[in-house]
């Protein structure tokens, strides 16, 4: 039996589809790069985390259960992993705040390096991937300190490269000032 | 089959005309200039049409020069499509040199592997090859507008409502004549007539598209980029985001240090 025009047809259909997807407009409103490093200025939710790692460990809820205070330990807990998901609402908003100016440099570059924006699309998708397993986690009441420590080495990870990126920015800018420069004194030196 | 082939050549002159009127606008518009491989490859269609009627009209509908002829006008159109495909994706991301520079390189890529991949995996009958060639092409043109699309998503980038129109148009005509080329091979062999009607119905669906995006929006005028700032702020607005980016980097490294000493 000939599969192919079977696979054609779901091709067809996967693009369609991300046709759709691509076609439609942009939710996220598009900063401007003044706006977008502004916000980078702004205080960062990841500095709260050691607090929140604290609030999520179970030896610190457990006094409450030594004086038979269980139900109240319950409720606790409860509050403690909403806030801690609420948090990582925050961590993640401050991630696309960190991407965002990644595209917006990757835009104004005069060069793009492939590899690093695979890099940072591959990034963003374990990224994504992660906070989605941490939620269940919270949810599911398991202990997510080891995620919490992968999400926060990938935003660690996405600094070092937007630094790295901006810097090889700031060269090639530099580099073409002085290029300029040189060129317009050899052109009023030949006058 | 005759009602259907007398009301696929009523819709196939609805689109001859159609193309007319497209091409009419593009010159009304003054988008010649900037669409010139949209505006050749319409001018390409009409021209295909006239050959098929001529052709139909003095050679036998089935015979190896009708054929010939037919297929060859759509291997010219084909490649015409792709160019205007291409324009298209310059027009958007050109101004971007850096994105450029990369969508070059993975959209040809993408389009190339898919067109190998479309060879590789088709039908190996003589009967179907041409068949099987149309099809890889439309699925590598339909890859790359979807790409293409997909770049300028991820990169937030401002897209033009005429060139989006017109990348719409592009990419549904090419994933349903995938899909109609499909079925055929599959199922519908004995039904050639009605294949052929499903793709012009198809194509003045795209071509009703084409012309109200042609008709309604203006042309672009100049972007805002930011490539348009100096190079002075360019370089001081990275050192200003490499500060910031290096006082949140120390943050979190130092919060990662505390985090390991705990128990």
């Amino acid at each position: 039996m000939n599969l192919a025009p079977l696979f054609f047809i779901f091709a067809a259909l996967v693009l369609l589809g991300l046709l759709a997807y691509a076609v439609r407009p942009i939710e996220k409103r598009v900063l401007s790069p003044d706006s977008v490093f502004e916000a980078l200025s702004g205080p960062r939710h990841s500095f709260r985390l050691p607090q929140i790692l604290q609030s999520l460990q179970p030896s610190d809820t457990e006094f409450l259960e030594r004086r038979g205070l269980r139900s109240l330990r319950q409720r606790v807990r409860s509050e403690r992993t909403q806030i801690a998901i609420r948090y990582l609402n925050h961590l993640e908003s401050d991630y696309e705040t960190l991407l965002e100016a990644s595209r917006i440099l990757a835009v104004m570059s005069p060069e793009v390096v492939p590899m690093q924006e695979f890099e940072r699309l591959r990034l963003s998708v374990r990224f994504a991937k992660n906070c989605f397993l941490m939620r269940l986690r919270l949810r599911a009441g398991l202990a997510p300190w080891k995620g919490f420590t992968t999400i926060s080495d990938m935003t660690t990870t996405m600094s070092f490269r937007m630094e790295s990126a901006t810097s090889q920015i700031g060269l090639q800018s530099a580099l073409a000032a002085d290029r300029a420069s040189f060129m317009k004194e050899r052109g009023s030196g030949g006058r | 089959m005759s009602a259907p082939l007398t009301l696929r050549n009523v819709f196939w002159a609805a689109t001859s005309l159609g193309e007319v009127v497209l091409i009419f606008y593009l010159i009304h518009r003054r988008l010649v200039r900037s669409h010139l491989w949209l505006s050749l490859y319409f001018c390409c269609t009409v021209i295909q049409s006239a050959l098929g009627v001529i052709t139909y009209s003095l050679l036998d509908f089935g015979s190896a020069a009708t054929r010939d002829i037919i297929w060859s006008s759509q291997a010219v159109v084909i490649t015409m499509r792709f160019s205007a495909v291409c324009e298209m994706a310059r027009r958007i991301l050109a101004r971007y040199v850096g994105i450029w520079a990369l969508a070059q390189r993975v959209l040809l890529i993408v389009a190339a592997g898919v067109l190998s991949y479309a060879a590789v995996f088709s039908e190996k009958r003589l009967s179907l090859m041409i068949l099987t060639v149309d099809r890889g092409a439309e699925l590598a043109i339909a890859s790359f507008i979807v790409g293409l699309l997909l770049f300028a998503r991820y990169y937030l980038l401002e897209i033009d409502p005429l060139d989006r129109a017109l990348a719409i148009g592009f990419g549904l005509y090419s994933c349903f004549y995938v899909i109609n080329d499909s079925l055929l091979e599959k199922w519908m062999e004995p039904y050639v007539g009605f294949w052929g009607f499903m793709d012009v119905i198809t194509f003045l669906a795209s071509l009703l598209i084409w012309i109200q995006a042609v008709r309604a929006y203006a042309p672009a005028l100049e972007f805002v980029t930011f490539r348009s700032t100096s190079s002075d702020r360019y370089g001081a607005l990275s050192a200003e985001v490499n500060v910031r980016l290096r006082l949140l980097n120390d943050q979190l490294a130092q919060l990662l240090r505390s985090e390991s000493t705990r128990p």
